[in-house]
């Protein structure tokens, strides 16, 4: 045991001696004053219980829990059967013990060495890793020590384009951590120097491969065969130097803060597709990696690519396997990217925020990736928080009301004849409508699969929101009673709030199908919900909404006489409104039908009730609907209402399956028919249509006695649509 | 460092306590080397440390300083433990 001497204390500067400062960090670096134990440790331990533990009070076993095991190969990354028997050696190692090029590279190493960076960065975007991705190509981890001017310059392109991807992923904020790892454990990613200067030195990097280029050309015409093979590889790495220039182009003029490069944005789009099956074809020419030994974490790559560079920098959690993309892969990948990103920007043509909603609803519907889904958010709300970097929310949201419900106290002519106080209220109302409108469009960016449990949550914001549009309205009514008995007022901004309610609770139910959480013993409360009570309050809201606008449009045409000139705008608005009623009725009528299908089939016997020890229908019903308790418009159907309603006493003649399937004919038909009116239908709506007319057949057959004995259970086919099965028995 | 002496008398527990919360350095079977602060243990010796560093090779030998692997909260199971050693903080006052 060491004696060091307390006489420190003399010096009055304790730390001198119990510490030792490193220069560089100018940091305490604490000096340990080690002692052995073991012994006394070994045997302090035998005191102890089978099963006691021994710690202070602030440290439980839920802490313990969490704690990784050493010395278990599941658990403990740094064990040596985790570790690999072959060197790793990083960049500045490889390049002066000569395993790795930085001067003087040859074209397929380099068209090699892009392709595989492309492969990185497309499995990064999947969700994985930027250690085990990304930085395991050597040459990113110091581009400047990289001579050779092409490589040098691509590695400082890649870094920029990966910085700029993951700063619209984290400013987004619509990722999970199944969709993306956000941390960069601290490298550099090309910093010092700004986009414009990386794009034109790519384009000098582009100039010097053209010139070589031709040169190339006149030999090859000359007759010299090898120069045939030096032509082809030059022009590919030309070809993957434009690209990547033209990326990076492209992020830069997404991110502009007013959304003003948006339109350049969709030309270089298309420029880049141009260059798609060109890097696809010569994917050949570059250089593949060696057969090597391929273990668990471990997989042959080429030169100045290492898999297990940054083992130390990973959290110590389980030890975690990236699968790195193929070339061809990552390639097709980035063609279906870029034509993700060109549909996210059409939200720009969008006037309101119901318009918005629409385009963020479709898209999600396509399942996107993070990365389109993080643009199309940014595009809409960008970091400035002015919608499309231009209008202030409030007035937008103003807008939209307008457009949706013209509730007289926003009208254009209204402006003088109104109160500072009801001014006031209306303003202080848009602004608290703010956050949760802007939080149904920010789940709308999330992937599917989480969105359900947002819409839950979101209901309570939404519900708070509805009972102060309806104090608005109720003033409104007042202050219009006082002034002018005569014309009523509606209750406009309850009724724009609605629609947003009952498009969540749609949102929310719907979502069970696509996440197939129901059992089909489920689908008769859930269909009856959906037809008899989300889908007749969503069509009277929207028809409601309507007669206020044509309301106020006569009223205005009869207090101004002359005529208002916008005659083709109405149209199309109404036009717009009508379709989305159509729209609206043919899906409920297509629950409708669902509805009946299943109650006839449960009447015949086909559809099995569960028969488990503790179910309960009322409670499984209740989950189900949990969510709307605090929902005053619409309110909940309670189990027992449902059950009144939907009690099949209340006829006057029991009805049989027969009665029920002829019933649910008669829904899908209408549907159909519904689906069939409207004007370009989309793909969707075409293949619903389909999907309702081999339901009306079925159902045709059944009513008429068609296996009527068959105790066979049906099955309920989504292959087609996710949310409309095609009924078999 | 006085600890050991001054509780000849203590219990085994009163001793295990008395390192509670403090830094531990422990050598496991496989040569790697752990630093963390001393949280809890048992009967077996299982040992838990918490905001825990693994060194490859012993820290303070060899030449080069090496970078540990920050593992956060970690568990040695006793049996996997060759050698313990505990830091005797001086019981004076530090600036």
């Amino acid at each position: 045991m060491s004696q060091e001497s307390s006489s420190n204390v003399q010096d009055g500067v304790q730390q001198s001696k119990d510490c030792s400062r490193d220069d560089k960090t100018a940091l305490y670096i604490p000096k340990y004053n080690w002692e052995c134990i073991t012994d006394v440790f070994v045997e302090a331990c035998k005191d102890l219980e089978l099963g006691e533990l021994l710690h202070d009070s602030t440290f439980g076993l839920f802490e313990a829990m969490s704690a990784i095991e050493m010395m278990d190969e599941k658990m403990d990354a740094g064990m040596m059967c985790n570790q690999t028997k072959r060197p790793v050696l990083d960049l500045h190692t490889s390049v002066d013990t000569g395993l790795v090029k930085v001067t003087g590279l040859t074209y397929p190493e380099l068209i090699g060495i892009m392709d595989s960076s492309l492969s990185c960065m497309v499995t990064w975007l999947e969700g994985h890793s930027l250690a085990q991705t990304v930085f395991t190509n050597l040459y990113l981890h110091d581009p400047h020590k990289v001579e050779d001017k092409p490589l040098r310059t691509f590695c400082l392109c890649k870094l920029k384009i990966v910085d700029l991807l993951r700063d619209r992923i984290n400013k987004a904020g619509v990722y999970e951590e199944e969709d993306f790892q956000p941390l960069t454990y601290g490298f550099k990613m090309g910093g010092d120097l700004t986009d414009v200067k990386v794009i034109s030195t790519m384009k000098e990097v582009e100039e010097d491969l053209n010139r070589a280029l031709r040169h190339l050309k006149g030999q090859v015409q000359e007759g010299n065969a090898e120069s045939t093979i030096e032509y082809q590889q030059c022009g590919a790495v030309c070809t993957r130097v434009k690209f990547f220039k033209g990326l990076l182009s492209m992020l830069v003029a997404l991110s502009k803060d007013k959304c003003e490069g948006v339109p350049q944005a969709k030309k270089l789009i298309s420029q880049i597709l141009e260059f798609i099956e060109p890097i696809r074809s010569t994917i050949s020419l570059g250089i593949v990696p060696e057969d090597r030994e391929i273990t668990k974490n471990d997989y042959p790559t080429i030169m100045g690519f290492d898999p297990l560079i940054n083992q130390r920098l990973l959290p110590p959690t389980f030890p975690r396997y990236t699968v790195i993309h193929t070339r061809e892969g990552a390639i097709s990948y980035v063609k279906k990217l870029l034509h993700r990103i060109d549909t996210a920007t059409a939200v720009l043509n969008a006037s309101n925020i119901q318009e918005v909603f629409e385009v963020f609803r479709e898209f999600s519907d396509t399942s996107p990736c993070v990365v389109s889904r993080s643009i199309l958010q940014l595009m809409f709300l960008p970091p400035s928080r002015k919608v499309f970097g231009v209008h202030t929310l409030t007035d937008f949201l103003k807008d939209s009301v307008r457009a949706f419900v013209m509730p007289p106290v926003l009208s254009p002519k209204a402006h003088t004849s109104i109160s500072v106080e009801v001014k006031q209220y209306v303003d202080s109302l848009m602004t608290r409508a703010v956050r949760p409108i802007c939080t149904v469009l920010q789940v709308l960016g999330h992937n599917r699969a989480r969105q359900r449990d947002k819409w839950a949550h979101l209901l309570d914001d939404l519900v708070t929101l509805q009972d102060e549009a309806d104090k608005v309205d109720g003033y409104l009514h007042q202050v219009q009673m006082k002034a002018d008995p005569s014309h009523q007022l509606g209750s406009s901004f309850g009724t724009w709030v609605l629609y947003y309610t009952i498009h969540v609770m749609l949102a929310y139910t719907l979502s069970g199908f696509e996440l197939e959480l129901y059992a089909p013993y489920e689908y008769h409360y859930v269909y009856w919900y959906l037809y008899e009570l989300l889908y007749s309050w969503m069509y009277s809201t929207i028809q409601r909404a309507e007669s206020f606008v044509i309301e106020h449009e006569a009223y205005i045409e009869s207090s101004h006489s002359k005529k208002g000139g916008k005659k083709a705008k109405k149209k199309k608005r109404s036009k717009a409104v009508q379709r989305e009623l159509v729209i609206c009725q043919a899906q409920q009528n297509m629950f409708g039908g669902y509805y009946k299908a299943v109650v006839g089939l449960k009447l015949g016997n086909k559809l099995k009730e569960p028969n488990f020890e503790f179910d309960r229908e009322e409670v499984r019903y209740s989950h189900r609907f949990a969510p709307f308790g605090n929902v005053s418009t619409p309110p909940l159907v309670p189990y027992s209402q449902y059950k009144e309603i939907t009690g099949l006493h209340r006829y006057s003649a029991q009805p049989s399956a027969s009665d029920m399937y002829s019933a649910a004919c008669k829904y899908f038909h209408q549907a159909k028919t519904l689906f069939e009116s409207v004007q370009n239908p989309s793909e969707e709506i075409t293949t619903v249509i389909r999907i309702a007319k081999m339901n009306f057949v079925l159902m045709k057959l059944l009513s008429g006695g068609h296996k009527e004995d068959s105790k066979d259970p049906p099955e309920f086919d989504f292959s087609q649509h996710k949310l409309y099965p095609v009924i078999k028995v | 460092m006085l600890q050991v002496q001054m509780c000849g008398a203590c219990t085994g527990k009163e001793l295990l306590q008395s390192w509670l919360n403090k830094s531990m350095k422990i050598k496991m079977t496989d040569g790697r080397t752990l630093i963390g602060l001393f949280l809890c243990t048992d009967k077996d010796r299982n040992v838990i440390l918490g905001s825990c560093e693994e060194y490859l090779k012993p820290p303070g030998e060899g030449g080069k300083k090496e970078e540990p692997r920050i593992l956060g909260l970690a568990m040695v199971p006793g049996h996997h433990i060759v050698s313990i050693q505990v830091d005797a903080l001086r019981d004076v006052k530090l600036l």
